[in-house]
Parts: structure tokens; sequence; C-alpha cells
């Protein structure tokens, strides 16, 4: 055996990922790709939308998940005051969870981020259709601060601070609030002005660190648009608890972007995407999905931790 | 859907006009990629790190060089650079390697009581050489020996020319050579030859 040989028959046993396993990466991918071109397919909008759930899911439950919120410096925050217990077959519409949600929001304290923090997430996606085989946990570290993602470099992809900022400003009034998100993610052809305003509303919204108030003013005006409704029964989220599933019906869409929250706290537990009738991705594209028929479930998932460090690689 | 342009060059070339092509170089090369960073730093890394080398590559596809039909370097090039700023995890599951036996690394994809990772002992003098070289001889050499590139390609990857591909990946030998001289499960082809 020579040098080489024993270099090659090192760790030679590594695994070759399967699909599956890519999946995840392919998206963020397509994500950044789809960004840059809004010269669509249809197909292409869908996955856009996959894409956006995958990544970033979730996030509306990052300020939500208060027990985890902790400042740069380790101060852990206190916890909001105890939401009320409600019934769920009380909620048979839309704004009323949502509104819910925002004066359960409200309650948090502002995480006040700083320049130079990290924001540490570890997500997590579950009670799929299709199960994953890569790791159903994932720990990741942003710069707070990052300027590649400032002033519309990368197009309607913010940096974190850019998206506090934002939703910072956000007016008291909800034409005006939907009109600012519809600016921050412009439209993709064809998509209605509602479907539009919680497409934005959703993206905005599933951010942190957040400011509160700015949360609970975006709740407030998502609660206004026209046509949102609510699953008649509880969901499950990635952990396979039940959830309230809060959507936008639209004639001909094969996917449904479904907004979950807690039934107790109103806390946003986390984004689904659930297809509504058969569909078939074809076979050009081995990475897709194999076809899916109505109520599957293609992304399930949340953030199970949030909070501020002060080095990448450290947790709260 | 129209199936993706075989030539790599081409691919790249459209996604200028139609960005979302560029996921066919994924589906070509994210496998190979994702295989070739676990193998270094461990399969709990992998996932990201191939991640972000399709997603810096997307940015920068503007600098490839298109009279290159195969993007295969150019993307271990970017996963090489990635990998770099894990040079102390690398080093340090080789010299735990060399030290105990065991290869954490392999570890993260095998399981503890599998005999593979136990088999790993016979690995620790060659871990211990990889441990000792530089990072940029360990990248010449892993390339080679790992990502099967030729010089050429390890030239395009790491943007270096061919002669110091050569002189690298010969230091690089010759240094676990020697390493694996002491090595009684290793015998020198020179030996053989003699």
């Amino acid at each position: 055996m020579d040098e080489m040989t024993a270099v090659c028959e090192l760790r030679a046993d590594a695994p070759v990922p399967d699909r599956a396993r890519l999946a995840p990466g392919r998206i963020r991918l397509v994500r950044a790709t789809e960004r840059t071109s809004r010269a669509r397919t249809r197909l292409g909008r869908r996955w856009a939308a996959v894409a956006a759930a995958a990544a970033v899911a979730v996030v509306t439950v990052a300020a939500l998940v208060v027990p985890q919120l902790v400042t740069g410096s380790g101060e852990r925050s206190v916890r909001p005051a105890a939401p009320p217990v409600v019934r769920t077959d009380d909620l048979e519409d839309a704004a009323t969870v949502l509104n819910r949600a925002a004066d359960a929001v409200e309650r948090l304290p502002d995480p006040k981020p700083r320049a130079g923090q990290w924001v540490y997430q570890k997500t997590m996606r579950g009670h799929e259709s299709k199960p994953q085989s890569g790791p159903a946990e994932q720990e990741h570290w942003y710069p707070y601060v990052d300027p590649r993602f400032e002033n519309g470099k990368e197009g309607d992809d913010h940096s974190f601070r850019e998206r506090y900022e934002l939703v910072d400003r956000l007016p008291a009034d909800p034409e005006r609030t939907l009109a600012t998100a519809r600016a921050s993610y412009p439209p993709i052809k064809g998509e209605s002005r509602s479907a539009h305003s919680f497409r934005a509303s959703r993206v905005l919204a599933d951010t942190y660190p957040v400011p509160p108030g700015g949360l609970a003013r975006l709740y407030r005006a998502m609660a206004t648009i026209d046509g949102l409704k609510v699953v008649d029964r509880l969901v499950e989220d990635a952990r396979g608890r039940g959830a309230i599933a809060v959507y936008l019906p639209e004639r001909d869409d094969a996917f449904q972007d479904q907004m979950l929250f807690d039934p107790q706290t109103f806390t946003c537990v986390g984004q689904r995407v659930v297809a509504t009738k058969a569909y078939s991705f074809g076979k050009a594209d081995p990475l897709h999905p194999d076809d899916t028929k109505a109520g599957d479930v293609l992304i399930n998932s949340l953030v199970l931790e949030s909070g501020l460090v002060d080095r990448k690689g450290q947790r709260p | 859907m129209s199936p993706p342009p075989a030539d790599d060059a081409a691919t790249i070339e459209e996604s200028r006009e139609r960005p979302e092509t560029f996921a066919h170089l994924y589906d070509r090369y994210a496998a190979d990629i994702h295989r070739y960073v676990a193998r270094r730093l461990g399969d709990g890394v992998a996932d990201d790190i191939t991640a972000e080398t399709f997603l810096a590559a997307f940015r920068h596809r503007a600098r490839f060089d298109t009279s290159r039909h195969n993007a295969r370097p150019w993307l271990y090039g970017i996963a090489a650079h990635l990998i770099s700023r894990h040079r102390r995890t690398e080093v340090r599951g080789l010299r735990a390697l060399a030290r105990t036996g065991t290869d954490p690394v392999a570890e993260s994809w095998a399981d503890r009581a599998d005999s593979r990772v136990t088999a790993q002992a016979a690995k620790a003098p060659l871990a211990a050489a990889l441990a000792g070289l530089s990072p940029r001889d360990r990248h010449v050499l892993l390339l080679v020996a790992w990502a099967d590139l030729t010089y050429q390609e390890v030239a395009e990857a790491l943007d270096i020319p061919v002669g110091t591909v050569r002189s690298r990946l010969n230091r690089a030998r010759r240094k676990v050579r020697t390493a694996l001289g002491d090595d009684p499960m290793f015998v020198n082809d020179t030996a053989k030859v003699v």
C-alpha cells in the first residue's frame, strides 16, 4: 500500500447523502435564485413560497419562545403574564386568532439587539408527510448587522437589523402597515392583493429579534386581510402538538401556506405548507418531492429557540 | 420542464438570465460536495457547508470562467475555502484519531458500536501526519485523494499554478510517507519494487 492509497482509504465509508438530506440546501439555493428573478414559472413561484416557509418559517415564534430569550449579556428575559385560557371552539375566524396573538406578543420584552451580536436559532422540522432523512433539528448563527443584506444589495433579502427596524417603524394604521409589508416584499406575478399582503406579512413577522409592539401592530393589520380562514380543527405543529392554522384559500392553488398558533397562548408555533390537491412535479427535477396528494404536509417547521449572543457558536 | 444543459458553463451562462437554472448545478454536484465535507469535518456540518458553497457560488457566478466547461473544481474550491474556516476543528478531529484510535469524524455517520470506527485505530499514524500538514498542503492532498480532482482541476479550484499543486502534493505525500514508515501496516511501494 502506498501513501496515497492509505489516504484514499481513510473515512472511505463516508455516506453519500440521499436527495431528502440535500433538499433543504436546495431549497435555500432556490430561494436565493428566486429573489433575483421575478419571471417565474408557476412551479417556481410555488417553490419560492415553500422555500420561504422552510427557511424562515418559524420566526414569529422566535420572539415568543420566551423562556429561551436572553439578552446578549446573558441576562435572561422575563416571562410575559400568562395569557387567558380560551376554548379552541371559540376560534372561528382568523381575525380573532391574530388579534389574540397581538395581545399576547405585546406583553413580551423588547430584545433590544445591538450591532455586533449574533442571532442564534435552533429550528426543527417534523410531522411531515414524507419523512426527512436529515437532522430534524438544526442550529444557526447569523450576524445581526450584515451589510451584505442591507440597502437592497440582496433585493428583498434584508438583514436582521433591517427587519427589526422595519417592524419597529410599522404604523398603527393596518392599511399602511400592510402597504409597508407589501413594499418590502414585491408581488409575484398573478398574486392577488390579499395573497401578497399575507405572504409579505408572514415573512416580516417571521423574524427575530423583533420589537413586540411592531409585531403586535403587524398581527392586527394581518387580521384585516380579506379572505383569511382558520382550519376547522387543530392541526399538528412540527412537534406534533395541536395548533390553530390560519391560511388564505386561493382558487387553483396547489399549495397552502399556513401560519400556526398555540391554542392556549396564541404564540406562533411555526408554519406549514400543505398540498390542496394532487400534484405532479414531473421527473425532470429529481430533487423535488415525488407526486403529492391532497392533504400532504410538505413542510412543517418552527423555531425551538432563539436568542442574541455575543459570538458565533455561543448558545443563549 | 426542459432537461438541464449538460455543460456547466452553459448552465451558469443561462442562470444570468434565468437564475433558477443554477439549481441544476446543485443537482449535479451537491452529493459529492456534501460527502467531501462530511469526510473532512463530520456529518453534522456538511449540510450547512454544502448549502453555503452553492449559495456563494450563485452569488459569485459572474466570476466563473465560462471557458471552463466543468464547474466541479470551482465548487470544490469554494467548499475548501469554507472548510478552512473550520481548520481547528479538522485538526482536532485528526489528532483525536491519532491519540485515541477513535475517529470522531467517522463517528458522526457511523454507529458508535460499529467496528469500522474502532478499526480506525490502524489509521492513527496517518491521521497524525494529516494533522501535521499545512492547511494548503492538506487541501491539495485531499482534493486529489478524496475529490478525485486532477492536478489541473486542483489548480483551478484553489486558483494556483499547476506547478504549485505538484510541489504541494509532493511535499504532503513525502510527509505522510515518512509518518507511515513507522507503521507496520504500511509497505512502501519503493520497497516492494526493490
